[in-house]
Formats: C-alpha cells, sequence, structure tokens
C-alpha cells in the first residue's frame, strides 16, 4: 500500500499542489507522450514575448511605467508613511487616553513624563552650553587670526627696523654733514648760530646831497588827545618792564 | 617825556609826542606825492601861485617841477586824470622806487622835525608777508638809517604789536592785534606781552581800490577818496560804494581765513589760551561802517584756533599804531 496522495492539496499559503507530487512525475516519466510539444512551446513563448513588448510600448506611451495591478515604489513609501504617521497619532492618543483608562499605568506614565521632562531641560542645557562653547571658540579663533596677523606684522616690522637700523649706520656720517651745513626753514636760511656770518650792509640808493635843494612848502595837521598817557606808560612798565628785543 | 612814536604806513604817517600838558599829540601827513612838470618859467610861475592860493602843501624840487604832496597829491591826480604816487609800496620802501625817497623823507622830516640825538623813536614796521615776496629787512634798515640821519635813536617794532600796546592794557596785552591799512594787513597774536606769531597778507586797501577802479574804469585814486569819505558795508549808495563794499568782503574774508590758515600752521608755537580773547581791529579799512559785523560773519564760518571773546575797533584806528609805537618810546 502505498501513500495516498491527496490531488489538489492546498498549502497555507493558499497555492494548489495539483502537479510535481512524486506520482506525477512518475506519471510524467512513464507517460511520455502526454510531454507538449516542443514547437507548440516555441510559439506560445514567441507570442508570449510578443505581448509583453506590445505592452511595454503601451504603457510608454501612456506614460505609467509601473505595471497594471502593482504599486510604485513612491506609492509604496508614501503608503508606509501614512501608516506609520497615523500609528504615531493612535499611540500619542492612547497615551494621553491610557491614564484615563488604565490608573494603573498613571504612576508609569507621570514617571516617563518627568523623565521626559528632565531629558528635554537635560537636552536645552546642552544645546545652550553648545551654542555659547561654539560662539566662544570662534571668537577664540578670530583671537587666534588677529594674534596671528599681528605676529606676522610685527615680525615684519622687526625686519623693517633691522634694515633702517643698517641704513642708518651708514647715514649718521651724513647727518654730521648736513648738521654743518645752513637749512631752510620755510624762506629763512638757518645755520648755526656761533658760525661766522656775512654781516648785512644796506646801501641808501639816494646820493648824499639828494633832495638838499628842496622847498617845502607843507603845513601839519595836529590832533591832541587827553588819554592820560602818563597811566597808560605806567602799566605797560608794570606788564613789561623793558620793550622785547627781537 | 622825550620818546617819539611814528607809524609809518603806506598811506599815512602819523608821529605822536606827548605834549607839554601831559597830553599825547599826534601829526598827520598823507603818504602821496604828485609831481607837476612846468612847461615853461611862465608856466612854472602860474603854477606856483596857483598852488599857494589854494593852500596846497608841496614842494619845490630843484628841476624846477612842482611836487604836491599829501591829501592834495591825491585831488590833483584826479584833476589830471591820472595816479598818486606813493613813496611806499605795499608797506615798505624799494630801491626800484628810490625816485619817491627824498619826499619820504622830507614828509617824514616835516613832522617829527630835528632830533637832538638822544631821543628814542620806535617806528613800526609791517611783518613778513605770507602771500608775497618782498624785502621787509631792507625797508626796516633803510627806515633806521634815515631816522638816526634825523638826529632820533630808532627802533623798529610790528605795526600789529604797536596796536597791542596801545589797546590791550587792559587785557594785560594778551589778544589778537589785525591793522587793516592801505598796503598791507598785519596780525600779530600777543600772550601777556609777548608777540608770538607776526605776518601780514598784501590784499588790503590798495587791492580794494584798484579792483574797484579797474572794475569801473575810473581812477583808483577817485576810488580812494570816495572811500575814505565814508564807506558804509550795509547800505550801498553809489555804484563806486557797492564795488568797494564787494571788495571790502573778499579781503575781509581773504585775510581772515589766511590768519585761520596761518594759526593752525603754527599752532604748536601758540600757547594754549586758558580764556576767550580779544581780537582788535584797527587801521583805515576798519573805519568803515559795518566793519565788525563782516567780521564777525566771517568768523561765524571761519576756524580759528583761538577763540575769541569779542571783536573791537581801537580807540582811534588812525592813531593806535602810532600811540602803540609813543608807549614803547616811554619804556
Amino acid at each position: 500500500m502505498g501513500i495516498p496522495y491527496k490531488k489538489q492539496f492546498v498549502k497555507s499559503d493558499g497555492r494548489k499542489l495539483t502537479r510535481s507530487g512524486p506520482r506525477d512525475m512518475q506519471a510524467r516519466v512513464s507517460g511520455g507522450g502526454n510531454t507538449p510539444d516542443e514547437s507548440l512551446v516555441s510559439i506560445l513563448t514567441d507570442q508570449i514575448a510578443e505581448l509583453k513588448a506590445e505592452m511595454i510600448a503601451l504603457r510608454s506611451r501612456s506614460g505609467d511605467s509601473t505595471p497594471a495591478g502593482f504599486f510604485s515604489p513612491e506609492q509604496v513609501d508614501d503608503e508606509i508613511r501614512r501608516a506609520v504617521e497615523s500609528a504615531v497619532a493612535e499611540a500619542a492618543i492612547a497615551l494621553k487616553t491610557g491614564p484615563n483608562q488604565d490608573s494603573d499605568l498613571l504612576p508609569l506614565v507621570k514617571e516617563y513624563k518627568s523623565q521626559i521632562l528632565a531629558l528635554q531641560k537635560g537636552n536645552d542645557d546642552l544645546t545652550r552650553l553648545h551654542a555659547v562653547i561654539v560662539k566662544e571658540n570662534s571668537t577664540v579663533k578670530e583671537n587666534i587670526k588677529k594674534l596671528e596677523a599681528e605676529l606676522v606684522d610685527v615680525i615684519e616690522l622687526r625686519k623693517q627696523i633691522a634694515v633702517l637700523e643698517q641704513d642708518l649706520a651708514g647715514k649718521k656720517e651724513t647727518i654730521e654733514i648736513l648738521k654743518s651745513q645752513p637749512a631752510i626753514v620755510g624762506n629763512e636760511i638757518v645755520t648755526d648760530p656761533d658760525r661766522p656770518q656775512m654781516e648785512q650792509l644796506f646801501v641808501d640808493p639816494l646820493d648824499k646831497d639828494s633832495g638838499k635843494g628842496m622847498k617845502p612848502s607843507i603845513s601839519i595837521e595836529t590832533v591832541t588827545n587827553d588819554d592820560g598817557v602818563n597811566d597808560k606808560v605806567d602799566k605797560l612798565r608794570g606788564l613789561l618792564g623793558k620793550l622785547p628785543k627781537k | 617825556m622825550k620818546g617819539v612814536g611814528l607809524d609809518i604806513g603806506t598811506n599815512m604817517l602819523v608821529a605822536a609826542t606827548i605834549g607839554e600838558d601831559g597830553s599825547t599829540v599826534f601829526k598827520m601827513q598823507r603818504d602821496a606825492f604828485y609831481r607837476i612838470i612846468p612847461k615853461s618859467e611862465v608856466n612854472r610861475n602860474s603854477i606856483k601861485k596857483a598852488l599857494d592860493k589854494r593852500g596846497f602843501n608841496f614842494i619845490e624840487d630843484t628841476d624846477g617841477s612842482f611836487v604836491v604832496v599829501g591829501e592834495e597829491a591825491l585831488e590833483t591826480a584826479i584833476e589830471r586824470n591820472d595816479v598818486a604816487k606813493r613813496p611806499l609800496r605795499r608797506g615798505v620802501i624799494s630801491p626800484k622806487e628810490k625816485d619817491s625817497l627824498p619826499m619820504l623823507k622830507i614828509l617824514i622830516e616835516n613832522l617829527l622835525g630835528k632830533g637832538d640825538g638822544d631821543t628814542n623813536l620806535i617806528y613800526s614796521v609791517p611783518a613778513r608777508p605770507i602771500d608775497g615776496v618782498f624785502d621787509i629787512v631792507y625797508h626796516t634798515e633803510m627806515m633806521g638809517s634815515y631816522l638816526s640821519q634825523m638826529g632820533y635813536r630808532p627802533q623798529p617794532i610790528n605795526e600789529a604789536y604797536a596796536i597791542g600796546l596801545s589797546e590791550l592794557l587792559e587785557e594785560g596785552l594778551t589778544g589778537i592785534c589785525i591793522s587793516f591799512g592801505a598796503g598791507m594787513v598785519n596780525t600779530s597774536v600777543i600772550h601777556q606781552g609777548d608777540s608770538l606769531v607776526e605776518f601780514s597778507t598784501t590784499r588790503a586797501g590798495d587791492f580794494i581800490d584798484m579792483s574797484a577802479g579797474h572794475a569801473l574804469d575810473i581812477s583808483p585814486s577817485l576810488v580812494q577818496l570816495e572811500k575814505e569819505s565814508g564807506v558804509d558795508l550795509t547800505n550801498h549808495s553809489t555804484k563806486i560804494m557797492e564795488a568797494v563794499s564787494v571788495y571790502y568782503g573778499s579781503v575781509i574774508k581773504y585775510t581772515l581765513e589766511n590768519i585761520a590758515f596761518e594759526l593752525i600752521r603754527r599752532k604748536k608755537d601758540l600757547p594754549i589760551f586758558r580764556e576767550d580773547v580779544v581780537l582788535v581791529v584797527s587801521g583805515g579799512l576798519s573805519l568803515a561802517k559795518g566793519f565788525n559785523a563782516k567780521i564777525r560773519e566771517v568768523l561765524a564760518v571761519t576756524e580759528l584756533p583761538i577763540k575769541i571773546s569779542e571783536i573791537r575797533k581801537a580807540g582811534d584806528p588812525m592813531t593806535a599804531v602810532a600811540n602803540g609805537c609813543l608807549l614803547a618810546a616811554q619804556l
């Protein structure tokens, strides 16, 4: 007695197993006349290929890349998102309404809430601290940059000073020579006061007897002013003493 | 007291002495002359008679010509549609104008008389110009030489400083003095009797006469006479006065702007004035009505490194320099 073979066995996933059992395989092997004709298979394969090509062409014309009866990846993604959002919303509602429905959960929820609040506060503090650190860090970076720039300047200045000192060493002698020469300040020539100087001489352009034969006939206007000149002289003496010499 | 003060101005010579009664005696003579050359002996006689009859001041030269001097020189020049000459140009004598020098000597001698060889004479000289090149030293030395020849012991002082000696006694000799003369404008910044900054500019009364005369095509001597008959800077009665007023404003602006420029340039020479200082204006130009107001107007838009408390006209703008020289001669 062999093992009874239940034809048209329906599997748990719904598939019907009508063939491919060991008996069928035996039957197919023994009754070779039942094998489909190869030429028929080939014709059908060709037809399927043609129909596939036709369908692809139709779909490309209509702009729909998703095969009929299937979801596109975007649609699947949207569906998943929607499902997750609704699940989150439901969970939130359940959390809100939970304590009213179940008084056993109340202390637990309270504890979680306080923990959440403490964590949020800690998070806020950390965020603030982070902002402060970032800010201080940028200030420190800026200061470092400035110092670096100044340092470059200082180095450059030192180089220049060194060059100038070298120049100066060579010019000291020239300065001494120039100091001994007269300088022009504004319109005046300034020389060493101890140096012997040319005497300034002025020659009268008039002849000695020039104007001697002239006969003036001139009367002069006189104005008298009694304004206490002696008091003024006394005041001036008090302020000046002597007339300053230029 | 024997000292004598002498203001040698481009337009006016003013001598100051102290009278026996203790009053100040000023003698003035306009610093101008006009030569008339007779065509014949007959003409010479008639010219002399005419000059005598009109009471003109004149000098008979050895070549037979007449030199009308003073105020009348301007009148004579205008009558002959000519310009009167001046021994000084821009405040100084020049060897290029040596023909004028004998007239200058005669005019001064007529003002002062002969000295006794022991009398101090303080005479005014301009400061070095900041906008022109001419020899102040030559002028100073030559005038000193002439005054010595006349029997005096001469010593020069700056014209603006002399104004300070005359007008700043109550302020302890601290302030700014500006002498608006005919040939030059002289400025002195005085601090406790020391003249710290002295300089002059060359746009002054003569510049106004020349510019207005040129603008209206008339003689500068006529402009000068009109100007000296009285200028009102706030009200112009004639076309000449209008032109004079315009150039007055231009000279005041130029002067104050240059003073500001020069004082800022020499800031390191200036002390820190603890209080605002008095600005004293003097000289013939300052006689114009509305002059102080014009100065105030220009000063309002000019930045001076020294703050001004008051703008004051000298007691007598025509004699302030000679008065300062006289006071200095007594020291």
